[in-house]
């Protein structure tokens, strides 16, 4: 990180004042190195100091050095100390040399600032026109016309840069000529920025004719449909479709629409005819053909995609159709159905599912999973049993007209698990249990589930809200999800943004400028660092919360990007989020209520910011927005009592159960309050006696917590008896299933036991 | 409905569908991203109409002269769309991106495990043939590999699919499961 490791080493440890002892030799040492009085600036900046290290900063400033690594400082110094400054461009602009302007580029792709690039890229023409080295003048203006395409598509301009940019990049790209398919594409795009799509199409049409680039096929046929050309629209299509034989959906689709535009619509029957394949099936249904749906499922009924395929088009009572329910009939009357069979009927069951769930569809669901599973004896490694569905079809339609107490949780945690003894790769089946275990308190059991799914990268960013909120129990696999952020997101993408640049992947760097800010400024890597910053502030660990609040000071002012998946949790049963079922179930954090627990976080461990009082005003305004939990809101009100003098809300009562997580939740928020204050040197008076009756009581936990999941166990029994009978669960698997919940549900309450 | 998609940067946060699967490897940003920086028209995908991911194919092109080829990396299909031709769509896809310009390969290669049966079918299917075995190439490189030990857990078949390019079909050949190469030997 730094040149000289004693004081990186010193800066590592937070030892601020041997840092600056050993800057202060070197600065004396080597007085014209612009390097070691940034380097002053920056510990000053980090040590808290931030008034004295941005005049530091300006006075350096002022002097233009050119040292890129004093430059790179310097721009963190005013980061730390959050004021707005362009440290490369100001000296860019008085030594445009082809290094240091390469740095200004290479630094503003590092902080994927657009903006930035786009300067430093125009900078870089002019640099290498009146260089002395061999450079390829061609190629950075190229990259300058990119870099204006990419600015005009992903930033916000005055409506005159949105006109001038263009231009500027049309021009640039007919002095670099159009040879392959990348200067197609970036002068495509621009055109079609100044407003030119008609010049667009020509080129495009030119350049197709020689070679079939998939990207601009897309925009040629886009663009010819925005310019409302059916004719030319019709002409095209039918060229990809018939002539280079590519059946494409998206393709059949235009055709479609320029047919009807065009009064081809005969021709394009007979184009559909023609052709026998999936896509065309479902252009007939698409034209509305007479019995094309029940063709459809004649032909592909036996397939999973049929469901999804046909769902936009039928009817919701669709169940009712004479072949569907005939089809129906059969199966149930079948002795052993093959496995054609029983896909189906899993397409069966999901239409049903479209109209009705009643009790009567829960039992069929469960007859059927019965009278299937015997697939489940000879699957072959890795293979899935298509019939699980009718578990989660059995499922969803228990959770919607039930009120989803205990005793259904835990035995919904039994059906799971016995079916994931021998169909365990169904990743859905182990999303909804790791689901149900986050609610009954078994945290430890999701975490365990979450490692054997092997997820990792960027999975983690958009998966780990599973298993990461309202965590009560330790830090567990949101250390490694921490560390994709940190690792692989920092020291990965940047390089390879270059790299796309290097070798003129121009239509791929829109991709990696928006991949690498959605990571940035990503929901999970957010939440993750609150959940750990708790964690950690229970185990009195200052170090890492330090770090943790490193990454929240880095979101700046810019907008969070929720990338977490909701969809492949859904993507099973009718294949959509039924709000019926998701209300049921706690809600994840959104983002107002994220943004809440930042700022918190940010008020209590970054008190010199220049922001505290907006932060403070906002958060008092999301307090009173979001909906908190009672337990959070008197925490809550703790912390503002600190700030504001307010008086704070009684304590809540303690949650009935130890076999919801609420249980946990409820105590690690109790500790975790009485942590802030104490860290913010306010009065713990109060807080103190609740945590001495709280560890009075944390005695008995563990006995109690068996003591009730025995109590529940029996219901679990009448409940499987009364509700999924047809499933024949057995005495052992119910056995198993709390023998193991017994084990994760002790790990739960020891954790509160260590508090 | 199935329609071939350029692959985005963005859409490894679209994967898990396909890439919570076990056999689908999931790896370091960088490797994505270097397939999209070094092969952007070999990297697509097959969507629905509401953009969601029915498969891909990571591919790269390697090799000099009549040893210049495409090399599929990766093609894998989402188990909901599984068994309705989306691997083939996507293997034929890339025979049209790289038989013409501007990559004009002789043939295209990939590895199969030799116990994949289902999958060493599906490539027959496709036109492709066993070239030779790669002994051991699944397993743990660091141990010493005796190229006449035949294993079809940790083997793999190098399958090949000669292109229009290669005229005299000198990219393949028929008896390809009697020669054996170990990992180190190839070399492009």
């Amino acid at each position: 990180m730094y040149k000289d490791s004693a004081i990186e080493n010193a800066v590592r440890a937070g030892n601020w004042r041997n840092a600056l002892s050993l800057v202060s030799k070197k600065i004396k040492a080597y007085p014209n190195s612009s390097y070691f009085y940034a380097l002053e600036a920056e510990i000053l900046a980090l040590s808290g100091k931030r008034q004295e290290a941005e005049s530091k900063a300006d006075h350096l400033l002022e002097k233009l050095p050119s040292d890129p690594d004093a430059l790179k400082l310097l721009a963190n110094v005013y980061d730390l100390c959050e004021v707005q400054q362009d440290v490369f461009d100001k000296v860019c602009k008085k030594y445009p040399s082809v290094d240091l302007v390469y740095e200004y580029f290479t630094f503003s792709v590092a902080r994927g600032d657009i903006l930035g690039m786009q300067k430093a890229s125009m900078l870089l023409t002019r640099a290498v026109a009146t260089a002395k080295q061999s450079v390829d003048t061609q190629l950075f203006k190229f990259w300058a016309a990119t870099c204006l395409m990419l600015t005009c598509r992903c930033c916000t301009l005055a409506a005159s840069m949105q006109k001038l940019y263009p231009q500027l990049g049309v021009r640039l790209m007919e002095q670099v000529g159009l040879q392959t398919a990348q200067h197609v594409y970036v002068y495509v795009r621009l055109l079609q920025l100044a407003g030119r799509d008609d010049e667009s199409v020509r080129f495009m049409e030119n350049f197709l004719a020689k070679e079939n680039d998939l990207e601009l096929k897309i925009i040629y046929l886009e663009t010819l449909d925005k310019m409302n050309e059916p004719e030319e629209l019709f002409r095209a299509c039918k060229n990809y479709l018939v002539h280079l034989n590519e059946d494409d959906w998206d393709t059949w689709k235009l055709l479609i629409k320029a047919a009807k535009a065009t009064d081809k619509l005969d021709e394009c029957r007979e184009l559909i005819t023609s052709y026998a394949s999936r896509n065309t099936k479902l252009a007939a249904v698409e034209l509305h053909e007479p019995c094309a749906i029940e063709e459809y499922f004649h032909d592909y009924g036996a397939k999973l995609c049929c469901f999804t395929d046909l769902k936009p088009y039928v009817p919701k009572d669709i169940f009712k159709e004479p072949y569907l329910k005939n089809r129906y009939d059969a199966f149930v009357a079948l002795k052993k159905p093959t496995l054609d069979h029983v896909i189906s009927a899993v397409n069966i069951m999901k239409f049903r599912a479209l109209d009705s769930r009643d009790k009567q569809f829960v039992a069929d669901c469960c007859m059927l999973y019965n009278k299937t599973k015997y697939h489940l004896e000879c699957l072959e490694e890795f293979d899935y049993f298509p019939g699980y569905e009718f578990l989660i079809l059995a499922m969803e339609a228990s959770i919607e007209h039930s009120d989803f107490g205990l005793e259904l949780i835990y035995s919904l945690i039994v059906i799971l698990e016995e079916a994931l003894v021998k169909n365990k790769y169904e990743f859905h089946l182990k999303l909804w249990l790791m689901r149900l275990y986050t609610i009954a308190n078994l945290q430890p059991a999701a975490d365990e589930l979450y490692r054997s799914l092997k997820v990792k990268f960027v999975q983690h960013d958009t998966l780990s809200y599973i298993i990461g909120t309202r965590r009560s129990i330790g830090a567990g696999p949101l250390v490694e999800v921490a560390r994709f952020y940190t690792q692989n997101v920092q020291r990965e993408i940047p390089h390879m943004i270059i790299s796309g640049f290097q070798s003129t992947a121009m239509n791929k760097l829109q991709g990696f400028m928006e991949l690498y800010n959605r990571l940035n400024t990503s929901f999970g890597k957010l939440s993750t660092s609150v959940e750990l910053i708790r964690a950690y502030r229970l185990k009195d660990d200052q170090k890492s919360i330090e770090e943790q609040v490193s990454v929240l000071r880095s979101l700046r002012d810019q907008e969070i990007s929720d990338n977490r998946d909701f969809k492949t949790f859904w993507d099973c049963g009718v294949h959509e989020r039924l709000a019926e079922v998701d209300s049921k179930l706690p809600q994840y954090y959104n983002g107002a209520h994220l943004r809440l627990l930042v700022l918190r976080e940010l008020l209590i461990y970054d008190p010199e910011s220049r922001k505290t009082n907006e932060r403070k005003k906002e958060l008092l305004e999301l307090y009173a927005k979001v909906q908190l939990s009672e337990i959070e809101k008197w925490s809550f009100s703790v912390l503002i009592q600190h700030f504001e003098n307010t008086e704070p809300l009684p304590l809540p009562p303690k949650p009935d159960t130890m076999l919801s997580s609420e249980f946990n939740y409820y105590h690690a928020v109790i500790f975790d309050t009485y942590k802030q204050v104490a860290f913010l040197r306010g009065n713990t008076k109060d807080l103190k006696s609740i945590l001495t009756t709280l560890r009075n009581e944390n005695r008995e936990y563990k006995s109690m917590a068996r003591k009730q999941l025995e109590d529940v166990r029996k219901k679990v029994k009448v409940c499987l008896k009364n509700n999924f009978k047809e499933l024949d669960i057995s005495e052992n698997s119910i056995s198993t299933a709390f023998a193991k919940m017994r084990q994760h549900l002790d790990s739960s309450i020891a954790y509160l036991q260590g508090l | 409905m199935s329609s071939i998609r350029p692959f985005s940067a963005t859409d490894l946060f679209e994967l898990n569908s396909v890439n919570l699967d076990p056999l689908t490897e999931n790896f370091y940003l960088y490797f994505y991203l270097q397939y999209l920086s070094e092969w952007p028209s070999l990297f697509y995908k097959v969507v629905s109409p509401s953009n969601d991911v029915q498969g891909y194919m990571l591919a790269k092109t390697e090799g000099k002269g009549k040893d210049w080829h495409a090399h599929i990396s990766a093609v894998t299909v989402n188990p909901n769309y599984r068994r309705i031709g989306l691997a083939s769509t996507l293997c034929s896809s890339l025979e049209r991106f790289t038989e013409n310009e501007p990559y004009e390969v002789y043939f295209i290669d990939l590895f199969v495990r030799c116990n994949n049966k289902l999958a060493i079918v599906l490539y027959e299917k496709l036109g492709y043939s066993v070239y030779r075995r790669v002994v051991g190439y699944y397993g743990d490189y660091e141990s010493k590999i005796n190229r006449n030990k035949i294993d079809d857990e940790i083997d793999a078949f190098d399958m090949r699919k000669a292109l229009k390019r290669d005229i005299n079909r000198e990219s393949v050949r028929a008896d390809g499961r009697k020669y054996n190469v170990l990992p180190n030997e190839i070399v492009f």
